[in-house]
């Protein structure tokens, strides 16, 4: 167990250290980085200086390795518009956007799940057809819609819920829901089809030779085998929420991570983009590893692999 | 035979199973008209080759079959009928009072839990055992199966031991209960032959330790001859012929059974061809309307065509379907 955690923690640092990289990268594809931080009618005397200042001066690995350095005391530079710590600003808005996906990812798992294990135990039924309507709508049609379309319904014409802003538990609900939307049909599709798999095992037919309860093996031996595949793609699905909630965020104006980074888009603010990408990346990585974890924990064939 | 099937643990009468496929609204009768009886202590084979319905018999009798399955016929067991008992009726039969074990144990356990989670069940289940006094029984159990540091494997998985160990696992969950009948399918075909040896060795003796009435499916008549007392040959779906293994090995007297006897490879001849049997296995969904193994029996007269050949009772317990049985 310990063995494969640090196997698996120092697979992510070499991800985490190629993200960095990326970033790095991709901020001086955009053009000279100077172009961002000296104004346009500097002189070239002007531009030196900030040059040296900003270490622009240096050999890149050098720039690299400063970088690092810095983003490792979580200094990811000043946002060029607020005029604060990028790495700050990025905090603040983290817990937001913490709680947005968490929502949603426990909607999609949960539900999810138990969508799924009743569509295939009504296998060919209404319900099961209901609930594969719902799970192909989920797919398929993209979440701003989704999310425009609650705010039409519930938001505008039901007046059942708030739908902009974060100022109560209420408005949670309507952005979380959307969000888990994509990723709960997924879930469900996989629990189903897994579960119908499962169906058919030698082992199900032992079970029912041992005159157990058919309760006891649905819910404790069929359950738990379709959840290592579910479980597999559980860490690719947070990927999803936290890339969809930038999106959300904007539809139902959530003051998250994913909204400062919009905004630090359309106003090309380089140091608040890097360091909002790098903590994303890294927040995702780190709950890949625990769902990673949790995958061995279901499957004991795992541990000793 | 009357009075020994008073004694009878399990009596099967005209057991009848037909499956009903939906692609094609067609019914495949996997088994018309079977009849056999178990009596406590005894084992009795059940043979032949793939898909004459050895199999599906086995699983009719606790009624282990898919939905589309239709049982027809009568399984007398415990002065109840259990083809005709309630789901609940029966779940509370299965591993209690009838032990099953399957063919390959690689795929018979969950992999997701322990040996000694899966071997509870039952226990838990059927005898409401707990604590101390179910842990006590779980050892007990691997003891009799001849499992060695029984504490250490109840806390592993399937995927920790070996196929031979695994069927020893299935056989203590088996007769977890004290089961007065043990169903084996096909028991020792996916083990090595040395296990193979050893797994039956085993049977026999928990057979003979706690008096179970015991049916083997197999397709091997080597499994038949080793352990069993009685047989019945089994050709598309119905007997061909019944009794006790040793009339029927010396003096079998359905063609199907001779034949499948005569195919058996004996000792070191080389060069030799085996005799085989020519021709295929009636189609299941369109059975003629006389003796099933008529187009290929080297013995077969007009009435074989036309008639389903009566039960010829024999001296000595044996009986064969077939209008020539009497011939010597």
């Amino acid at each position: 167990m310990w063995r494969y955690f640090l196997k698996r923690l120092r697979r992510s640092l070499i991800t985490l250290i190629a993200i960095s990289m990326v970033i790095f990268v991709v901020a001086r594809l955009t053009g000279d980085p100077i172009s961002h931080f000296a104004s346009e009618d500097a002189s070239e005397a002007e531009i030196a200086q900030v040059r040296e200042r900003l270490g622009l001066d240096k050999p890149i690995y050098t720039q690299y390795a400063i970088y690092v350095g810095q983003a490792l005391q979580g200094d990811f530079g000043t946002s060029l518009r607020y005029d604060r710590p990028a790495f700050e600003m990025v905090l603040e808005r983290l817990p937001a956007t913490v709680q947005l996906a968490l929502t949603a990812f426990l909607i999609s798992t949960i539900f999810g799940i138990l969508m799924g294990v009743v569509a295939a135990l009504k296998r060919g039924t209404w319900i099961d057809g209901m609930l594969r309507l719902v799970a192909v709508l989920g797919q398929s049609a993209p979440s701003f819609w989704i999310g425009i379309l609650a705010i039409l319904i519930f938001g505008v014409h039901l007046q059942w819920l708030p739908t902009s802003g974060r100022l109560g538990p209420e408005y949670l609900i309507l952005p979380a829901l959307t969000l888990a939307l994509f990723s709960l049909a997924s879930v469900m599709r996989l629990t189903r089809s897994a579960m119908l798999e499962t169906q058919s095992q030698e082992y199900v037919k032992f079970l029912r030779a041992k005159g157990l309860p058919e309760s006891q093996i649905i819910w404790k031996h069929m359950l738990r085998n379709a959840l290592v595949p579910v479980f597999a793609v559980l860490g690719i699905q947070l990927g999803h929420l936290v890339g969809g909630a930038v999106i959300i965020e904007v539809v139902f104006n959530w003051p998250g991570v994913g909204r400062l980074m919009i905004e630090a888009l359309l106003n090309s603010d380089l140091p608040l983009i890097q360091a909002g990408v790098m903590l994303i990346a890294t927040s995702v990585v780190l709950v890949n590893v625990l769902v990673d974890l949790s995958y061995s924990v279901i499957d004991p064939r795992i541990r000793y692999e | 035979m009357s009075a020994a099937a008073a004694e009878a643990v399990i009596r099967v009468e005209d057991l009848r199973v037909a499956l009903r496929r939906k692609r094609d609204g067609s019914t495949v009768r996997a088994v018309n008209g079977v009849s056999f009886a178990v009596e406590k202590g005894r084992t009795l084979g059940i043979v032949g080759e793939s898909g004459c319905g050895k199999s599906t018999t086995a699983m009719a009798l606790v009624r282990l079959l898919p939905k589309n399955a239709d049982v027809g016929g009568a399984v007398h067991f415990d002065g109840r009928d259990l083809a005709h008992e309630s789901p609940a009726a029966l779940r509370a039969i299965r591993g209690r009072r009838i032990g099953m074990i399957f063919q390959d144990p690689m795929v018979a356990l969950d992999p997701l839990f322990t040996v000694g989670d899966q071997l509870a069940e039952p226990l838990r289940e059927h005898l409401d055992l707990d604590g101390e006094e179910l842990h006590a029984r779980q050892i007990e159990l691997l003891q009799a199966v001849g499992i060695s540091s029984p504490e250490a494997r109840l806390k592993q998985y399937p995927h920790q031991m070996s196929g031979g160990m695994l069927q020893r696992i299935v056989g203590a969950i088996a007769i977890s209960c004290n089961p007065d009948l043990l169903i084996a399918d096909e028991p020792t075909t996916a083990l090595d032959p040395t296990a193979q040896a050893a797994y039956l060795e085993l049977l026999e003796r928990l057979s003979d330790t706690y008096g179970l009435a015991l049916i083997v499916v197999t397709h091997d008549m080597g499994v038949v001859s080793r352990i069993c007392d009685d047989v019945m040959v089994m050709y598309a779906g119905q007997a061909a012929e019944y009794g006790p293994v040793r009339a029927i090995f010396d003096t079998p007297r359905h063609p199907y059974t001779q034949a499948l006897l005569a195919s058996i490879p004996h000792g070191v001849e080389h060069g030799g061809m085996l005799p085989t049997i020519e021709g295929q296995p009636p189609d299941l969904t369109a059975l003629p309307p006389g003796c099933p193994f008529a187009p290929r029996c080297p013995k077969v007269v007009e009435r074989c065509v036309t008639e389903a050949p009566p039960a010829v009772e024999l001296p000595g317990g044996q009986r064969a379907y077939c209008w020539r049985a009497d011939e010597a």
